[in-house]
């Protein structure tokens, strides 16, 4: 394998060998070809859904890899559990990045969405990553996974963590790229926080979350969205439930954030990304977008510019983030 | 651009402050929300917590050009420093 730049599916031959030449990887692909990977600098999630150069497929058969460029070095991989993610920033490189995967469903990324923000030091190094899945065709017989590459062990609730170190003339660039921008309907507020809620503020009225949802026929796949100072940051809509009327998010709401519904795009997904991905670097070091993008926006066999990488069941730029393109560039 | 001291009244300016500021860098985004969301609280100490949180982020970031250019911008807001 020549050339610093790798962003692609490979077979599991090629996945070997590139682990066996010492490059320091990421790995995103089914559970089987993980498991036969030897020993190395590499992390790894299970997912069977990407976007490529091709445009976004399924598939068990490859694995996708994205190779760090050779100045990334001094790889360390880490496992940790719900109770020790808080030592993630602490184990930053002094000049870096680090990469976290999580399994979806796991204590980890729910520890890791309520809490993360109040660890010091979370924002100091670049922290970027993703939530492992499976095949939705399979939910139910098959767990989401992470590996850690470095010892072999595999985990269906700890986060595991590549941390490189480049020198200091690199500056690496985590952003994010999302198409959704609030719409103009009701200031939406809470006054819990968590993945599932009943009671919300619309226009600074108490109502209940579900009745409020079906009243106004609220589209669904279009996320709650928050403005961080610019940053459009989504929370999603897994599940209204009618007769507990209660709603299931897939990232916890903030209390005192003001969200609105998003407003709907203007044209589809993958021609509203192309427009959206002008600003941002063709081919980023790493890169990862949601499931849900997938799905809505009906992207199978559709590209979106040079951004390839794993399709997921969350993403993470220091915090966790749903139908949202997050990528870095080591540049 | 330095951070100025951590004693400097415009961090606390900041924390409670709520102009939207045109900010670079995803991570001053997401932490200036961060820290204005503890500064709301209004107590002493989410204030001192708010305060240290962002100014460790800029002592440890500021030579990162991106970095220091949302520092300029943040003192140079009307909000921060009047």
């Amino acid at each position: 394998m020549k050339g610093d730049r790798m962003n692609r599916l490979v077979s599991l031959g090629e996945a070997q060998q590139l682990v066996i030449e010492g490059r320091s990887l990421l790995f995103a692909g089914d559970e089987a070809l993980l498991r036969a990977l030897p020993r190395g600098a590499w992390i790894g999630g299970t997912t069977p859904y990407f976007m490529t150069d091709h445009g976004a497929l399924k598939t068990a058969d490859s694995l996708f890899v994205q190779l760090l460029p050779s100045f990334a070095v001094e790889p360390r991989v880490k496992l940790y559990g719900p109770s020790e993610l808080h030592r993630i920033p602490g184990d930053y490189p002094e000049h870096g990045v680090s990469f976290i995967v999580m399994p979806s469903g796991s204590s980890a990324v729910v520890e890791y969405a309520l809490h993360c923000v109040s660890w010091t030091g979370l924002f100091n190094r670049p922290l970027v990553g993703w939530v492992s899945g499976v095949d939705l065709d399979q939910l139910g017989q098959r767990t989401p996974k992470v590996f850690d590459g470095s010892t072999g062990q595999s985990s269906e609730d700890a986060a595991v963590v590549l941390h490189v170190s480049v020198p200091a003339e690199k500056h690496p660039r985590v952003d994010i790229i999302n198409m959704f921008q609030q719409g103009a309907g009701d200031a939406i507020a809470f006054e819990t926080e968590g993945f599932e809620v009943a009671e919300c503020l619309v226009n600074r009225e108490r109502r209940n979350f579900a009745e409020y949802i079906a009243n106004t026929k609220l589209d669904t796949r279009l996320p709650l969205v928050a403005d961080y100072n610019g940053a459009m940051v989504n929370v999603s809509f897994q599940a209204v439930d009618a007769v507990t009327k209660r709603v299931k998010l897939y990232a916890p709401i903030v209390k005192g954030i003001v969200y609105r519904q998003a407003a709907a795009l203007p044209d589809d997904y993958s021609a509203a990304f192309r427009r959206e991905a002008v600003a941002h670097p063709g081919a980023p070091t790493f890169a990862c977008n949601c499931i849900l993008n997938y799905l809505y926006g009906d992207l199978e066999g559709k590209t979106l510019g040079g951004m390839a990488g794993p399709i997921t069941f969350g993403e993470v730029a220091y915090i966790l983030l749903n139908q949202t393109m997050v990528y870095v560039d080591l540049e | 651009m330095l951070p100025p001291s951590k004693s400097d009244p415009r961090w606390k300016a900041l924390v409670i402050g709520s102009e939207h500021l045109k900010l670079k860098t995803l991570a001053t985004k997401m932490i200036i929300t961060r820290v204005r969301l503890m500064g709301a609280r209004k107590d002493p100490q989410s204030l001192t917590d708010a305060i240290e949180t962002v100014y460790a982020y800029f002592a440890k970031n500021y030579e990162a050009v991106t970095v220091s250019e949302d520092l300029e911008t943040i003192f140079e807001s009307s909000e921060v420093t009047p």
